[in-house]
């Protein structure tokens, strides 16, 4: 059985479960939920995962079949970096951002791994529905065994074979952040996933980006390039929150921020040691 | 009975002070670890804070127990490494350390939904979740992963987020307590705040207009919001 993905109905299902003692199967991923037991089967889904999401990540799937997994985890891939000063609040008029376009599919077409068909049907998918189609790789499934009392007894993790697809996509991507962001050298501010942001220092700023985007679409990657005003970093106790006004509208990410080193070594040795 | 006075240890007067003893004796004043009322640290923590020290060298202390102060010793002798510069380190990291003597707690780093769950298989002590407004549980590893898990969802699936991070609330005697909301008090902020019906409306709110919000819940929720979501 089916049903929309709903936290109270799904609430609903587990507290039954709970009244009638009866232990059940709690399967989790991103956007589904499962609940198995010997009165029912049900699958809670979100709903606006379009059926071209499906079909891009089956077409996905079918081209990498045969082909061995890079043997890389989740472990392995950073998502950002920044050139923020500690502490330190900053504000610029106008500053400048590159973006690749279709990243992760383009690393996916580039290291032949999908083929130009596959690419052509992803990059037709909204931004969203093409990074959860290539999610998918990456699927995970946590499986809790729930008691009668509704207590679960144990969990465990099981993660897509094609996992390493993906993380390859993440890894590469954040070496060419990181190859894109030494060629700005001052200039550079932070990269956030698939994008880098600078600071615009008259010429010499669109010369950098001229250079970045010349250097990317060498190594076969398209751009956007967007100017942002109001660029205000705030630094939070845990993150630094960037903001900026884009095409008109406010845009927020927040950044982690490095950790000191003392609080990171002594959560470690609390964290691990034998109590 | 006749009450002694109270004669203070002073010099005589015209006594040449051996200046061998005054070095050592500022040699020991260097190396003292006083906490913030000039009270000295216990034995076990001055353990503590020079493992620490060891391990920001690099030098492997995890099979040394902090009260061995005899192991300890030998391995600072050994890596060269005097006690003034571990007081030096103590004092310059004091605002981390203050929060250990004193409240007994320390505000770990934050970690990803991924590898908090990972930190949590491995420790050996209690754990708690703070729901939010004091509502603070002890419970076992599989219910608090859950509790981690069913909130990715509820973000991931409804916000768009790409993770979220969280700080616990550690103690040296094995306590960690991990602020985790519960999805469903999330979505009836969220559903207050943007006047909405139900979530699937949020997308006409902007992302910036959505953190907003997230950190308005957390900000209400606890009085040091220790998790952060990254909304994409």
């Amino acid at each position: 059985m089916k049903a929309i993905l709903d936290q109270q109905a799904v609430n609903a299902y587990i507290d039954l479960h709970k009244k009638i003692k009866m232990p059940f199967t709690f399967i989790i991923s991103t956007y589904t939920s499962r609940i198995k037991s010997d009165y029912c089967d049900i699958t809670f889904m979100k709903t606006e995962q379009s059926k071209k999401v499906f079909a891009a990540y089956a077409k996905i799937k079918s081209d990498i079949k045969g082909k061995p997994a890079p043997r890389i985890t989740n472990d392995d891939v950073i998502y950002y970096s920044t050139a923020f000063r500690d502490n330190e609040n900053f504000y610029a008029d106008i500053i400048h951002n590159i973006d690749l376009k279709s990243a992760y599919a383009t690393v996916l077409l580039n290291d032949g791994f999908i083929s130009k068909e596959t690419f052509k049907y992803l990059s037709t998918l909204k931004k969203q529905e093409r990074l959860a189609a290539v999610g998918m790789l990456a699927g995970k499934k946590n499986i809790y065994e729930i008691n009668a009392d509704g207590e679960p007894e144990n969990q465990k993790e099981v993660i897509a074979e094609t996992a390493g697809f993906f993380f390859h996509c993440v890894k590469k991507i954040g070496a060419i952040m990181k190859e894109s962001s030494l060629v700005l050298g001052d200039a550079f501010i932070f990269t956030w996933v698939d994008g880098i942001y600078f600071l615009q220092e008259e010429q010499a700023s669109r010369s950098a980006a001229k250079i970045i985007q010349a250097y990317l679409k060498e190594i076969g990657y398209k751009t956007t390039f967007e100017v942002l005003t109001e660029f205000q970093v705030d630094a939070e106790k845990e993150y630094y929150k960037c903001s900026y006004i884009k095409e008109g509208k406010k845009k927020i990410i927040n950044v982690p921020r490095p950790d000191n080193k003392i609080v990171k070594i002594l959560t470690e040795h609390l964290l691990t040691k034998k109590y | 009975m006749k009450r002694k006075k109270n004669i203070s240890k002073k010099s005589a007067p015209g006594r040449v002070k051996d200046s061998k003893k005054v070095a050592a004796g500022k040699a020991r004043a260097e190396q003292a670890l006083k906490d913030a009322k000039g009270r000295y640290v216990s034995q076990t923590l001055a353990g503590e804070i020079q493992r620490i020290y060891l391990a920001t060298k690099k030098i492997n202390v995890a099979d040394i127990k902090p009260d061995n102060k005899k192991k300890l010793t030998e391995v600072l002798r050994e890596n060269k490494i005097t006690g003034k510069q571990v007081a030096e380190f103590y004092k310059q990291n004091k605002e981390i350390f203050e929060d250990v003597i004193l409240k007994g707690t320390i505000q770990g780093t934050s970690t990803n939904s991924n590898n908090t769950k990972k930190a949590i298989d491995k420790y050996t002590g209690q754990l708690f979740v703070d729901r939010g407004n004091g509502d603070i549980k002890k419970v076992t590893k599989a219910q608090l992963k859950l509790h981690i898990d069913r909130f990715k969802q509820a973000v991931s699936a409804n916000l768009n987020a790409i993770d979220f991070s969280v700080n616990p609330l550690l103690t040296f005697d094995g306590k960690a307590t991990y602020q985790i909301p519960r999805a469903s008090d999330l979505y009836a902020y969220l559903k207050e705040y943007f006047g909405i019906k139900n979530l699937e409306e949020l997308e006409e709110f902007t992302g910036a207009e959505i953190n907003e919000a997230v950190n308005e819940f957390l900000q209400g929720l606890y009085k040091k919001p220790m998790i952060v979501l990254y909304l994409s």
